[in-house]
């Protein structure tokens, strides 16, 4: 896989993002942004295995060529590679209430894990994984099997798109559903605030660690989460409890502040801890960027910056 | 709890407005969906409570902080039971002060008896309240205080016979000597319950300049009741404060200025007519005075004969105090003035003696309603029996006095004559010692600016400039505008030094602003200076046309004939010291309440101290064998007592206090509701002092959570 540098300006700003209309479209934009860095990229892929020889046709990839062959029997032959097709990818999504939550202008955190979860699985279909889908909120509120058909994707984002925000965050219900459907190994990919138990849900992130599951934690915040930029005297309604608080913003944004690096750094550690990959997702990045760093593995340093550690 | 101003607990309702604002800004706050409000219910949970708390605190303190505003302006006050004090049934001592001055002849608004009336009865029903075992004085607070009672006594006849005694007098208040006495009496008794209690309307003079009330270190239990209506305002009163009669010659011969005086003391514009009446002639008129003020009303009437003796009256509206209403005065311009003058350079030359100009000024008519009776005398003519008859004694460029001269002199000024020492060769600084105090100002030596008919001394000769015209020897001076006096040169002159003299008024400087001539009041007579020469050798003062009227003025203003006013020296309760009439036989004083005394001839004196004087009016003493020749003087009440506001009994009460005394005394502000109806049945305790502070703290408070917040 190719690298990019992780902080190139933004190809698609998600205040233009929030503009579009359309998962697919989104996630392809945003594809097409990772795959421009890649392409910029010197190095190759490696997640390609040679499967057989075939005669060279005119058409065919000259850079396929097995010259070593031709060197033996004189006959141009061009290698034939064969793509990994075990891998089974599930995106665990968060739609709870907490979920619809965004800024002026901006994607809702949803908004902006759906375009990331259709971005990531634009590109495991492409390299013909399985790609599965469970949404959570109080309840299992969607699931789809994992398939590997690139017609998949367009069933995985109108499922995504057919979702709103609703209800409890429940974690450990959509886990539980991936524990139970994934028995082979794969990725696991969760979208979620975490504002939910998160007892629960790492038991049995732990589990799937333990069956030898690639798990990467999404943790979608919204920048007003992250800084709590409020001056006004507001009543804040809870998404999820509806619970009212008239708060003066400036007398408590110190505490908030303080719990919420509390919570973050938490939760950083406890995925440190239990071997789950953590990616801090702050909705005001370009999601195009994100996605470079994650696939470079790099999103390390910016979630330790955004962890403000 | 009372308040003096209750309307403006009305703004309590701005109490409201914290509150409003508080629920209008809740009201407008922004409802925001937030995923995270659990971080702040969290956040919050610490500090919600507090703040929560704290937010109540500030709205609860802002709410008292806009009631406590408007009860601090609204001036809450306590009433409470008097205290216990000493109860009257108890044995004890007890010094009852009852004001009889003045202004206790008032009558409250609401109307019914005088002040003193109640102050009487008051007094009565705390008697009659003593138990057997306690023992009353009376004092009565008029000037002079007078103890009415032997000294304490339980007798209650006796006490009752002091009481009917107690009647409304013109006399002005003496509050200090009354408890000087009352502390007099007390200290006679053994008793250890001793108590002063006094019975006044409180007025604000009659406490003026009381600082040491208390001569003993123990003083006793002191009640401050104040007689009168509770609560109530003084009634509005207005007084003749003052009547002035000075010749009026540029009107016409035996015609006078009445200058009449009228003080408002009330709260309220007042307009009330006046009538003079001078001995039968009588002018009406009124004048309007405003709040506090103080005006003039100026009648121009004709002496109806001779200007001596003469009785007038002035009189206002009656009002709330009808004993201040009336002026009492005599006009007594008449007559002969005799006037001493004592050449100090005699010379042989006629024109160039010293008394050459002054002996044609002073022969010469005066024009005015008093004659001039000059006696031409020498310095060894200084003694008692030659100048006490004289009403005035003029020091012509006089030198050395003996020591006898000096104490002559000096005697025949402090018993009301008049002097005028004229400046000259003879009297230099070092002569001028002799005179010790007869000198307004010491000479500090003798100026020549010049010379007579020299051409070269025109720029430095000295001329009059600042006249006094407010002064009654000057005032004809400064009204006309071209006067000789201004063009009168000096080249001669005293030096006199500038130092501190209780009295002394420059009537004319010269350009310089050398005194030119000044004048100091001296025991009851005066004392005048010109510090140039009466004759050509150091001005030409006495050749211009303005010395004969300006020799005239100063003669009869120092023999006190100029004009006659009522002034302090003739108020009830001081003694008066008048002219002996002429003749023989026996003297009797005419008082205006129709009696007749005897008093003893002083002879050889021709003065007599007349003392006992306790009823305004005309008094005139006369020979028992001949009707025509007496002295008539008036008297009226002291004016201060005219003002009716009451003092601050607090502020009384402190003074009362004595700092450092073992057993500080209690004083009750208003007290003895028993004693009197009209007397307020309360203490009374200020509370804003208190409400003050505590709002100054609930700003202190609200600030510091504030600024904390």
């Amino acid at each position: 896989m190719s690298v990019a540098a992780p902080n190139r300006p933004s190809l698609l700003d998600p205040r233009a993002l929030a503009r579009i209309k359309g998962l697919l479209l989104r996630s392809r934009l945003v594809v097409d942004g990772v795959l421009q860095g890649i392409h910029k990229s010197p190095h190759h892929g490696s997640s390609i295995e040679f499967s057989e020889h075939k005669e060279y046709t005119p058409g065919d990839d000259i850079r396929h060529i097995d010259w070593k062959a031709y060197a033996r029997v004189d006959k141009v032959y061009v290698k034939k590679f064969e793509q990994e097709t075990n891998l089974r990818a599930y995106a665990v999504l968060d739609v709870s209430a907490s979920m619809g939550y965004g800024a002026e202008g901006r994607l809702t955190k949803l908004e902006y894990a759906s375009v990331l979860a259709a971005s990531l699985g634009f590109l495991l279909l492409r390299q013909q994984d399985a790609l599965g889908l469970v949404a959570f909120a109080g309840e299992v509120e969607a699931a789809i099997p994992a398939r590997a058909r690139v017609s998949h994707l367009s069933h995985f984002c109108a499922k995504l798109e057919a979702t709103q925000p609703k209800g409890l965050t429940r974690i450990d219900l959509g886990l539980r559903r991936v524990v139970e459907q994934a028995r082979k190994r794969g990725v696991v990919h969760v979208y979620s605030d975490f504002f939910g138990d998160e007892d629960a849900a790492f038991a049995l992130l732990r589990q799937l660690v333990t069956r030898g599951h690639q798990v990467t934690a999404f943790h979608v915040l919204d920048g007003d989460e992250l800084e709590f930029p409020f001056e006004e005297m507001t009543v804040f309604e809870g998404m999820e409890t509806g619970r009212r608080l008239l708060v003066e913003p400036k007398l408590v944004r110190e505490a908030y502040l303080e719990r919420m690096t509390t919570f973050r750094e938490g939760l950083r550690r406890r995925c440190l801890a239990d071997r789950v990959r953590h990616v801090l997702v702050d909705t005001r990045e370009p999601p195009e960027n994100l996605l470079l760093r994650y696939l470079t593995g790099s999103e390390g340093g910016r979630s330790q910056h955004a962890g403000g550690t | 709890m009372r308040f003096e101003n209750p309307w403006l607990l009305a703004g309590m309702l701005a109490a409201a407005i914290p509150v409003i604002i508080h629920l209008i800004n809740r009201h407008r706050a922004k409802v925001r969906p937030f995923a995270a409000v659990e971080f702040l219910l969290l956040s919050d949970k610490r500090l919600a409570r507090r703040l929560r708390v704290r937010q109540l605190l500030v709205l609860a303190l802002r709410v008292l902080l806009m009631i406590a505003i408007p009860f601090a302006l609204a001036k809450p006050y306590l009433e409470s039971d008097p205290p216990p004090g000493v109860d009257l049934a108890e044995p004890g001592a007890i010094v009852l002060i009852i004001d009889d001055s003045l202004s206790m002849q008032a009558v409250p608004a609401s109307g019914g008896e005088s002040l003193v009336a109640a102050a009487v009865e008051a007094a009565r029903e705390a008697i009659s309240k003593g138990g057997a075992s306690t023992s009353f004085a009376i004092v009565a607070a008029g000037t002079p205080a007078r103890l009415l009672t032997p000294g304490l006594t339980f007798d209650r006849p006796t006490l009752e016979r002091a009481l009917e005694r107690v009647v409304p007098t013109p006399r002005g208040g003496d509050m200090a000597g009354a408890l000087r006495e009352a502390e007099r009496v007390l200290s006679q008794s053994h008793e250890p319950r001793r108590r002063v209690i006094v019975l006044s309307d409180q007025a604000a003079h009659a406490w003026a300049g009381i600082s040491e009330p208390w001569a003993l270190a123990d003083p006793p239990v002191v009640d401050l009741v104040a007689v009168g209506p509770p609560d109530a305002p003084p009634p509005p009163n207005a007084a003749i404060d003052q009547v002035l009669v000075r010749p009026a010659p540029e009107v016409g011969p035996g015609q006078v200025h009445v200058d009449v005086t009228v003080i408002n003391h009330g709260d309220t514009e007042i307009t009330t007519p006046i009538t003079v009446d001078l001995a039968g002639v009588v002018a009406t008129s009124s004048v309007t005075v405003g709040p506090g003020k103080r005006e003039h009303l100026v009648s121009t009437m004709r002496l109806p004969g001779p200007a001596a003796g003469l009785r007038g009256t002035a009189r206002l509206e009656s009002d709330a105090l009808a004993a201040d209403d009336t002026w009492y005065f005599t006009v007594d311009f008449g007559g002969e003035v005799t006037v001493g003058v004592v050449n100090g350079s005699p010379r042989n030359v006629p024109y160039l003696d010293e008394l050459f100009f002054v002996r044609a000024a002073l022969e010469a008519p005066t024009g005015a309603v008093a004659r001039i009776h000059p006696m031409w005398l020498t310095p060894d003519d200084l003694e008692p029996g030659r100048i006490e008859h004289m009403d005035a004694l003029i020091l012509a460029n006089v030198g050395r006095l003996t020591r006898a001269q000096a104490i002559a002199v000096e005697t025949f000024v402090q018993q009301g004559g008049g002097l005028l020492i004229t400046a000259g060769d003879q009297l230099t600084a070092e002569s001028s010692l002799s005179y010790g105090p007869l000198l307004p100002l010491p000479i500090r030596a003798s100026k020549q600016v010049g010379r007579p008919g020299d051409p070269a001394s025109e720029l430095t000769l000295l001329r009059f400039d600042d006249i006094d015209g407010e002064h009654p020897v000057m005032r004809e001076f400064a009204e006309v505008d071209e006067v000789s006096l201004l063009k009168a040169r000096t080249w001669s002159y005293a030096l006199l030094d500038t130092v501190q003299r209780d009295g002394v008024r420059v009537l004319a400087s010269f350009t310089g602003g050398q005194p030119a001539l000044v004048e100091v009041p001296y025991g009851r007579g005066r004392l005048m200076m010109l510090t140039t020469t009466v004759d050509r050798d150091g001005s030409d003062l006495c050749i211009r046309s303005s010395f004969l009227p300006l020799l005239h003025q100063i003669s009869l203003y120092l023999a006190g004939k100029l004009e006659r006013e009522s002034g302090a020296s003739q108020q009830v309760g001081e003694a008066v010291i008048v002219d002996v009439p002429a003749g023989e036989g026996g003297l009797v004083l005419d008082r205006p309440d129709g009696a007749q005394v005897a008093l003893p001839d002083p002879a050889p004196e021709t003065k007599l101290e007349v003392g006992d004087i306790d009823v305004v009016g005309h008094y005139s003493l006369r020979r028992r064998s001949s009707g025509a020749s007496e002295t008539v003087f008036a008297v009226n009440a002291d004016r201060v007592e005219s003002a009716l506001q009451r003092a601050d009994l607090l502020e009384v009460a402190e003074i009362l206090r004595r700092p450092g005394a073992g057993v500080a005394p209690k004083v009750a502000a208003a007290d003895a509701p028993a004693m009197s109806a009209d007397a307020p049945s309360s203490r009374r305790t200020r509370l804003w002092p208190v409400v003050l502070v505590a709002l100054f703290w609930l700003l202190a408070s609200e600030a510091w959570l504030v600024l904390r917040g």
